[in-house]
């Protein structure tokens, strides 16, 4: 008896600890779109010319670095969540980046109702075609 | 790995020339080609469900396209 309410508490614990590692992960691969995105801001035209260019350098590593922990906490994750609660949950990442870039000024981005419409769409297929 | 690289390059390329949060969204569609493509090349089946998401995925597409 108390064997299995251990038993229950540490998969549930252990759920809660992937839920956190995939909130994590879909964090930072949206922050990483964001440092791309940072990254090309003082581009105009794309060339090998780029790679003098230091800012850009620095922001595309900062990305990549961004990516790869992304990618190892969503391993992390799906060790310990089934895939259908894990996947869906990665089209968050749709409205997270829109938010961010249309609310930092910096960007020159901005919310519209379209895209708004859009968004919400997006997320809601995702979800809907990732069950069986 | 030649595909990912050159999806990398490309996708730099559009964020240099468009707002991202217009064309993050649209990565999406995504989605519907792996469908077809999975279709037609491991005939997986097309559930009515995926049916319903990817028509969502197009129609937001549509309308973020629109702005």
């Amino acid at each position: 008896m108390k064997n299995e309410f251990i038993k229950q508490f540490a998969y549930l614990s252990s759920r809660r600890i992937g839920f956190i590692y995939s909130l994590g992960s879909i964090l930072l691969v949206s922050f990483a779109q964001i440092l791309l995105k940072y990254s090309t801001l003082n581009i105009t035209h794309f060339d090998f010319s780029v790679l003098h260019n230091q800012d850009f350098i620095i922001a595309f590593l900062f990305a990549g670095g961004f990516y790869l922990a992304s990618i190892l906490l969503w391993m992390q994750a799906l060790s310990r969540l089934p895939l259908n609660i894990a996947y869906p949950l990665l089209s968050l990442s749709y409205p997270l980046v829109y938010i961010i870039a249309a609310s930092v000024n910096y960007f020159g981005e901005e919310f519209s109702p379209q895209r708004n419409i859009g968004v919400v769409l997006i997320t809601l297929g995702v979800i809907i075609g990732s069950r069986k | 790995m030649i595909l990912l690289v050159s999806s990398m390059a490309f996708w730099m390329y559009v964020l240099a020339h468009m707002d991202i949060s217009k064309a993050y969204p649209m990565l999406s569609f995504n989605y519907v080609i792996v469908m077809i493509v999975s279709r037609m090349l491991f005939k997986e089946p097309i559930t009515i469900n995926r049916l319903m998401g990817m028509t969502l995925i197009v129609c937001g597409i549509i309308f973020i396209s629109l702005s």
